[in-house]
C-alpha cells in the first residue's frame, strides 16, 4: 500500500494515525518537528504528507511553502483541529490536497484514509 | 471488539503520559509570562499546549478535560491577540487552571472514567468563563477599589526599587491615601487586604501572648454543648446525633473504599533513555561475547591437560579484560539511569511564587545548575527534602516586606539554590537572604520541647543547634499552617538524606540569611570499594583500604588494660584503644588474645583505633551492596558485598563504629 510521512509534535497524535493507517495496511514514517518532517520528505520520499499545523520549531505553513519551494509535489494532507478559514485557503494555494479535523476517528478517520488510498494510487 | 479495546487502552496510556508531562512542562513558563506578559514565544507555547490538550481529549470523548482545555485556550488566544494583559489575576487563574488539568488525568490514570467536574472545577471553569465574558466591560468600568489594589502594587514595586523614600513619592502616596479614605470610607486599608484575625490584632498590640490565644481556642465550645446549655435540645439527643453522625462518617468513608477504581495498566515507572546511550551497550556487549569465546577456549584447553602454565596467563589477562568490560558495563548503566534535575528544579518557582502570595511575602528565586544529572532514584528521593528547605526558607527565612525595608533589605527577598557536582559528591546550596538563625533560640524551644535536655543543650556547639530543625517533633508549627505542613516535616530532610548516605550542613548569620548544603555521594547505586577480607570465627568481613594504616602482629608487651581507656595497644610512641570486630559483631573468634591475632591499625580524620580479626584472607574489590533498611541503623556496617568464592560478607563501616564507641576519640 501506501508509504506516509506523518508530522506532528505530539507523541500521541502520531501513535494515533500510525495504529490506524497500519491497520489499514499502509507503511509510516514519522517526524516529531516541521525540520525533521522535511528531512524525511526529501531522503523516504514518502507517498503521503499528513502535516500538522502547530508545531513548536515551525507552523505547518511554514512546512508547506519549504517543501513547495524546493518544488517537492508530494501529496500533503493537512491534520489539525479547527483550522481558520484563512489558513485553509493558505495552505489550498500552497497545493494541499485535502484537511481533515482532529480527533482523528469516525468519520474523520474514514475520511482520511480515503485520502491516502487516494493520492497514493 | 476485543482488539480494538486493547487499541484504545494503548493509546491512551501515551495520551495521559504525554499530556501529564507537557502540563509539568507548563508551570515555568506561566511564571515567565507574568514577568513578561508580552513574551509572544511563551504565550505561543503555552497557546499550543492547550490546544493539543483539548484536541486529544476530544479523541477519548473525554469532555470534562477537552471543555476545560478550550477555555483556557480561548483566555490565552486573547492573551495572544493582545485583547487581554495577563494580569495577576489571570496568571492565577491559568495556573489553578493547569492544576486542575493534571487532578483530571490524574482521576484518568487511576482509573476513574467519570467525564464530569468536581465543585472546584466547575467553580474554576465558571471564572474562566466571567473573565471571557468580561471583555468589553473590563476596560470600561472604573472600580475605585481595583484602582487603589493597583496601586497598592505599584506602591510594593517602588519600595522594591528603593524608591519610596523619595520625598515627592512619599507626598504623592499621602495624597493617594487621602484620596483612599474619602472614595472608599474611613476603614479601607492601605493594604487592601482582609483585616487579621482578633487574636493576631491582640497579639500585635502587646496585650496577649500566642498561647493565650491558643488556651482560648481550646476552650471554644462545641455547638452540641452551647445548645444544651441553652435547654434547646437534651444530652442525648446530641449525643445520638453525633453518633449517628460519626456512623455516616464511617459509612461515606467505607462506601469510597469499594469504590476504589483500579489504575491503569501501563503507567508503570517508564524513563526515556536516548539511543546513542543504549548503543554504546551493544559495544561493550559485543567485547563481552568475544571475551566469552576466550573461556570457552581456555576451558577446553585445560580439560585437555595441555600447557597449564600458558593457560594461566591467558586465563589471567581473559579475566582483567572481564573485569574491566564489566566495570565499562557497570558505568555506562549508572550513566543510562542518570536524569536531568530539571524535572524537580522546573518546579520551584511555582512554588516558591504561590507560598509566598500566601502569607504576604515577596520572593525571588534563582536557579542554577539545573542541567546536571542524577541518578534517578536518588533524583526521586532528593524532591521531597528539597522542598522542604525551599518552603522552609521561604516561610521562616525572609521576613516580610516591611520588616525587610526596615531592616534596610531588599523588600524583595531571596532564594537561590545551586545544584554541583564537586569531589564524587552531588551538592545543592539553598540559600536566603532572610533573618538567618538564632542558635540560642533553638536551643531553648528543643528543651522545651522535649527534644533535648538542658544539659544536651549547654553542650551542643551552634552548628548542631541549628540542625534542630529536623528533629523529629522540634516544629509544630509547620503542620499547623498548610503552607510547609503538608504532613511531613522537616524531620523528611534528614531521614532522606540519612538513607542515602548523605548529609546537610547549615551555615547562617543572623539578619543576613541562611545556607543549607545538602550533599549527597554519587553513584550512589553502585558502589566499588577496595578492602582486604578479614576473617572473624567463621564469618568473613571486608574492612575498606582506605582506613587501614598497617597491620601488625602486636606482642604481648604491647597489650595492656588502662582503667578508664579499656584495652590499648602500643604502636611505637603511640597508643591506639583496642577493638575486637569479634564483641562488636558478637561472633566468636578462633583467637582470643590479641597476641595471636591479626590488629590492623586504623588512623584516619582524626579516628584512631587498633582493629582486632583472626586473619587477612586477601585484597579485593567488592560492589557494595544496600542490605536494606534494617541495616541502615546499625553503626558498624555499611553493607554487603559478594565475595570472590560467592559468599556473602559484610562490608565494616569504620567511621559508624569508631564515632559510636567513645574510646577512639580519647586521644584527641
Amino acid at each position: 500500500m501506501a508509504r506516509v510521512l506523518i508530522i506532528d509534535d505530539s507523541g500521541f497524535q502520531r501513535s494515533v494515525i500510525r495504529m490506524m493507517l497500519q491497520k489499514d495496511g499502509h507503511e509510516t514514517i514519522e517526524a516529531p518537528t516541521g525540520t525533521e518532517g522535511i528531512a524525511a520528505a526529501r531522503t523516504k520520499s514518502p507517498q503521503v504528507i499528513l502535516l500538522d499545523l502547530l508545531m513548536p520549531d515551525m507552523t505547518g505553513v511554514e512546512v508547506l511553502k519549504t517543501l513547495r519551494a524546493e518544488n517537492n509535489t508530494t501529496p500533503v494532507v493537512v491534520v489539525t483541529a479547527d483550522i481558520q478559514e484563512t489558513t485553509r485557503k493558505e495552505c489550498m494555494n500552497l497545493g494541499a490536497v485535502g484537511f481533515v479535523n482532529k480527533p482523528v476517528k469516525g468519520d474523520n478517520l474514514a475520511h482520511l484514509l480515503k485520502l491516502v488510498k487516494l493520492y497514493s494510487a | 471488539m476485543a482488539e480494538e479495546f486493547e487499541l484504545d487502552q494503548e493509546i491512551l496510556v501515551e495520551f495521559i503520559k504525554e499530556t501529564l508531562e507537557e502540563l509539568d512542562g507548563l508551570d515555568p513558563k506561566f511564571i515567565a509570562l507574568e514577568k513578561n506578559p508580552k513574551d509572544m514565544e511563551v504565550l505561543n507555547a503555552i497557546f499550543r499546549t492547550m490546544h493539543s490538550i483539548k484536541g486529544s481529549s476530544a479523541f477519548f470523548n473525554l469532555n470534562h478535560i477537552r471543555n476545560f482545555a478550550h477555555k483556557l485556550e480561548f483566555l490565552l488566544d486573547d492573551l495572544r491577540k493582545g485583547a487581554r494583559t495577563a494580569t495577576k489575576d489571570i496568571i492565577n487563574v491559568l495556573l489553578r487552571g493547569k492544576d486542575r488539568l493534571d487532578h483530571m488525568l490524574n482521576r484518568l490514570a487511576s482509573g476513574d472514567m467519570e467525564v464530569t467536574h468536581t465543585p472546584d472545577e466547575a467553580a474554576l471553569l465558571k471564572q474562566v468563563e466571567n473573565i471571557l465574558a468580561s471583555k468589553e466591560e473590563a476596560a470600561k468600568e472604573i472600580k475605585p477599589h481595583q484602582v487603589f489594589l493597583e496601586i497598592d502594587k505599584l506602591r510594593l514595586d517602588l519600595a522594591t526599587d528603593g524608591l519610596i523614600d523619595k520625598e515627592p513619592v512619599e507626598r504623592l502616596l499621602e495624597q493617594i491615601e487621602r484620596l483612599r479614605e474619602a472614595v472608599l470610607g474611613p476603614e479601607a486599608r492601605p493594604s487592601g487586604e482582609a483585616a487579621p484575625p482578633l487574636g493576631k490584632m491582640l497579639i500585635q498590640q502587646g496585650l496577649i501572648s500566642e498561647e493565650d490565644v491558643e488556651e482560648a481556642l481550646t476552650k471554644q465550645k462545641k455547638l452540641g454543648e452551647i445548645l444544651v446549655e441553652e435547654g434547646k435540645v437534651t444530652p442525648e439527643a446530641v449525643e445520638r446525633a453525633a453518633s449517628d453522625q460519626r456512623q455516616q462518617a464511617r459509612e461515606i468513608a467505607e462506601a469510597k473504599k469499594k469504590k476504589e477504581p483500579t489504575p491503569i495498566a501501563g503507567l508503570k515507572k517508564t524513563m526515556r533513555i536516548e539511543e546513542e546511550k543504549i548503543d554504546s551497550f551493544m559495544d561493550v556487549v559485543g567485547e563481552l561475547i568475544i571475551n566469552a569465546e576466550v573461556f570457552n577456549y581456555l576451558q577446553k584447553k585445560l580439560e585437555g591437560g595441555m600447557d597449564i602454565e600458558k593457560s594461566v596467563m591467558e586465563f589471567k589477562n581473559a579475566n582483567v579484560d572481564f573485569s574491566e568490560l564489566i566495570f565499562n558495563l557497570q558505568k555506562g548503566l549508572a550513566e543510562v539511569r542518570k536524569v536531568s534535575i530539571k524535572g524537580i528544579f522546573q518546579k520551584l518557582p511555582r512554588m516558591v511564587r504561590d507560598l509566598a502570595e500566601a502569607i504576604g511575602k515577596k520572593a525571588d528565586i534563582e536557579i542554577r545548575g539545573e542541567d546536571l544529572l542524577l541518578d534517578k532514584s536518588l533524583f526521586e528521593q532528593l524532591e521531597s527534602p528539597l522542598n522542604h528547605i525551599i518552603r522552609n526558607a521561604v516561610d521562616h527565612g525572609l521576613e516580610a516586606p516591611d520588616v525587610r525595608q526596615a531592616a534596610g533589605k531588599n523588600p524583595m527577598g531571596r532564594v537561590e539554590v545551586i545544584a554541583e557536582e564537586t569531589k564524587g559528591e552531588f551538592v545543592i546550596r539553598i540559600r536566603d537572604d532572610g533573618k538567618g538563625m538564632d542558635a540560642a533560640k533553638l536551643r531553648a524551644k528543643a528543651v522545651e520541647k522535649g527534644v533535648i535536655t538542658a544539659a544536651q543543650a549547654d553542650t551542643m556547639p551552634d552548628k548542631e543547634a541549628y540542625k534542630l530543625i529536623f528533629a523529629p517533633g522540634f516544629s509544630t508549627a509547620e503542620k499547623v499552617t498548610d503552607v510547609s505542613g503538608r504532613g511531613v516535616g522537616m524531620d523528611v530532610v534528614m531521614t532522606t538524606l540519612k538513607e542515602n548516605k548523605g548529609k546537610v550542613d547549615i551555615s547562617t548569620t543572623l539578619g543576613k540569611g541562611t545556607e543549607f548544603t545538602l550533599s549527597l555521594p554519587l553513584s550512589n547505586t553502585l558502589i566499588t570499594i577496595s578492602g582486604l577480607v578479614v576473617a572473624v570465627g567463621k564469618e568473613k568481613y571486608i574492612v575498606p583500604m582506605e582506613w587501614i594504616r598497617e597491620s601488625i602482629h602486636p606482642s604481648r608487651q604491647q597489650v595492656s588494660s588502662v582503667k578508664t581507656k579499656g584495652e590499648i595497644v602500643q604502636i611505637r610512641d603511640h597508643i591506639y584503644p583496642l577493638i575486637r570486630l569479634h564483641e562488636v559483631f558478637g561472633v566468636t573468634p578462633k583467637h582470643k588474645h590479641p597476641w595471636n591475632s591479626v590488629v590492623m591499625v586504623i588512623d584516619r580524620e582524626g579516628l584512631q583505633c587498633c582493629l582486632m580479626v583472626d586473619e587477612i584472607i586477601e585484597e579485593t574489590q567488592v560492589v557494595l551492596k544496600d542490605l536494606g533498611k534494617m541495616f541502615h541503623h546499625i553503626p558498624g556496617i555499611l553493607g554487603g558485598a559478594i565475595l570472590g568464592d560467592g559468599n556473602v560478607g559484610l562490608v565494616v563501616n569504620i567511621e559508624g563504629l569508631l564515632r559510636t564507641d567513645a574510646r577512639s576519640y580519647a586521644d584527641h
